[in-house]
């Protein structure tokens, strides 16, 4: 089974990591304190805008996404054998690349996030990989809403 | 609605400061706990001992920030009608408890939309900076604005 850390990860495997289902109070509660244009506010101004409805910041979509990755990543720590050690082993994001809001994502929408692992490469600093993520939101037409190529540092296999 | 700025009001070069917001540990934890529960955004003593060496927002969280100062600031004075990506998205520096962020645009290109005449593209800089004036994060990214003329009724072409 493909794993988290940079020996144990099968790149090309396509991940489902789970679905939400966008309610009113999901888009306008991110919208109000991060996002506060009016097609993510309010109904009729979104039916009125280029998205056709109350459509969720494409910023929330990246953050659902994330964690959805991160819950995903908890689940197979807790198979590991070493919890705290494997957990330690995690680090930050540099950056992401390429990410493409291409359908809105409208309230009633159930999404759906996958994640496929494209690279495993050496980082500048020793003793950390830098893997490369495609991820990807999929709505319940089998359209992608979203998809964006994510930089993440993972700690290398470390001598007992 | 009356005095929005339109896709023909922007050029090349035009670099905007705009807002002002106070993070707070409270608000990186709420947001990690729904978004992005890693434990470096959770617990403080935790992520002393890491990489990041203290409690830190969400990239996410960063982006959200950006994106509230830049709403007020930008695109809810203008007829902006979204964006339909973002080329790329760096974090530099961790961002953390009582930073106080502004945000900073530049307009490096502007075209006419190909396939919409009413409306026009500017790609454009974006940054977020600390009170240090250090940029933790910047990216690249497209905005639709609705033009003040469509070009089918004699716009200015660019």
């Amino acid at each position: 089974m493909t794993g988290l850390l940079p020996e144990d990860i099968e790149t090309g495997e396509r991940i489902r990591l789970g679905e939400t289902h966008l309610t009113r109070d999901l888009i306008v509660g991110f919208a109000a304190k991060f996002d506060p244009q009016p097609f993510h506010l309010d109904e009729e101004a979104g039916r009125n805008s280029l998205f056709k409805g109350l459509a969720a910041s494409g910023w929330q979509l990246c953050a659902l996404w994330m964690g959805h990755y991160v819950r995903w990543r908890e689940g197979i720590i807790q198979s590991y054998p070493d919890p705290e050690g494997v957990r330690a082993r995690l680090g930050p994001s540099p950056g992401q690349r390429n990410i493409r809001w291409m359908k809105p994502a409208l309230m009633g929408d159930t999404l759906a996030f996958y994640a496929t692992r494209t690279a495993v490469e050496d980082w500048k600093k020793p003793g950390w990989a830098l893997t490369t993520v495609l991820s990807e939101i999929v709505n319940q037409r089998g359209e992608t809403a979203c998809s964006f190529e994510g930089l993440g540092l993972v700690r290398k296999r470390q001598d007992p | 609605m009356a005095d929005l700025l339109h896709w023909e009001d922007f050029e090349v070069g035009q670099v905007f400061d705009y807002g002002s917001y106070t993070v707070t540990e409270e608000e990186i934890v709420a947001f990690a706990e729904e978004y992005d529960p890693q434990r470096f955004h959770l617990d403080d003593a935790y992520a002393r001992t890491t990489i990041l060496g203290g409690i830190c927002a969400s990239g996410w969280h960063s982006a959200g920030i950006w994106m509230r100062l830049f709403s007020d600031g930008y695109a809810n004075r203008a007829a902006s009608l979204g964006s339909p990506g973002v080329d790329e998205i760096r974090w530099f520096k961790p961002v953390r408890p009582g930073d106080v962020l502004t945000g900073r645009s530049e307009i490096l290109a502007r075209r006419a939309s190909n396939s919409r005449p009413d409306l026009g593209l500017n790609t454009m800089k974006h940054q977020l900076l600390n009170a240090a004036g250090e940029v933790v994060m910047e990216m690249h990214s497209t905005q639709m604005l609705r033009r003040r003329t469509a070009l089918a009724t004699g716009g200015e072409r660019v």
